[in-house]
């Protein structure tokens, strides 16, 4: 695991508060898995449209799943994207909305691994 | 105890829905605002609701002010979700008639006691509604016995409400918690028991 990695979400805290409760967990990450795509493409379409209500109102959504699963550093830039478009900043939605779809991705991965870890 | 969840974002609504099932409650859930304030209004609707802040249609706070119109004789507790700490927020959530709120992402030990204080709050208003209700019976019959009641100057009989004469003992059986033993008095024992001895020396004759 590199270093950007582990910043993304604490692995040991998110055991330690769903200790005894593995399965809830595994339950949430299935959602998180199914859901983050579909807000993704939701929010793409929202920038691409310039539809400032629809960014802030889906990163916003976005912002609490992530919050919940302890993906602070990626839940700041949801509540970043949420602001630009409460502000009307589109080009740096664009910038914001890339760099978060590329820690999605990743945050995606490594919360899989967790759920498929025999540890968990 | 059943507890209205609306959140249209599924991982903090599922995570909601298991904390409580945990604790004891019945979770209800719903996506959006309007489905909320409908469960809401139904009679057997749930004591407790919480509502996160952004929904669609119907934000939380605007559940919140909807609910205080239908003033139900119990209304629900309501807790507001805010995504952060705001000030703000806050004071604007419970003015819109929220009993508290809750933050997101949660703190599992500060929402149980939370959802436990509103059970506490329904279970008080409860109990008050209820002894409200039994003073409200004992006035009623209080009430009744105050009014213009006709009796028979000779056998001594009640005029009721229905038109019907009765016994004072029925009647006020009937209008009070009291009930008779039956006995003399000491001035009705003589004479009971004078005519008691005139039939007795009659029958001896």
């Amino acid at each position: 695991m590199n270093s950007a990695a582990t910043t993304l979400f604490d692995a040991a805290e998110l055991k330690t508060r769903f200790a005894g409760k593995a399965e809830l967990l595994r339950r949430i990450i299935k959602i998180f898995d199914e859901q983050t795509p579909q807000l993704l493409g939701r929010l793409r379409h929202a920038v691409r449209r310039g539809d400032a209500a629809a960014v802030e109102w889906t990163a916003h959504t976005l912002k609490g799943s992530l919050g919940q699963l302890g993906a602070h550093t990626t839940a700041e830039l949801a509540a970043q994207l949420e602001q630009a478009a409460r502000t009307s900043a589109p080009g740096r939605s664009e910038v914001l909305l890339k760099d978060l779809e590329a820690q999605a991705a990743q945050l995606q991965r490594m919360l899989k691994d967790l759920a498929n870890s025999p540890d968990l | 105890m059943k507890v209205l969840i609306a959140d249209d974002e599924l991982v903090s609504r599922t995570l909601l829905e298991s904390y409580l099932q945990y604790w004891g409650y019945v979770p209800v859930s719903v996506g959006h605002g309007k489905d909320a304030l409908e469960l809401l209004k139904e009679p057997d609707a749930p004591a407790i609701a919480i509502l996160d802040w952004m929904m669609p249609y119907m934000s939380g706070p605007e559940v919140c002010q909807a609910v205080q119109k239908l003033q139900k004789p119990i209304p629900p507790y309501l807790l507001l979700v805010t995504s952060k700490a705001d000030k703000r927020d806050i004071v604007r959530g419970l003015q819109a008639g929220a009993q508290d709120y809750v933050t997101k992402p949660y703190d599992v030990n500060e929402l149980q006691a939370r959802v436990d204080v509103g059970r506490r709050m329904v279970h008080l208003q409860q109990l008050l509604a209820q002894r409200i209700t039994e003073l409200e019976d004992a006035t009623r019959q209080i009430r009744q016995l105050r009014g213009l009641l006709p009796i028979c100057c000779r056998c001594k009989k009640v005029r009721a409400d229905d038109g019907y004469w009765s016994e004072v003992e029925t009647y006020i059986t009937g209008h009070t918690d009291a009930k008779f033993s039956h006995s003399f008095c000491p001035d009705c024992y003589k004479i009971a028991l004078a005519e008691f001895s005139l039939k007795e020396r009659g029958a001896a004759a």
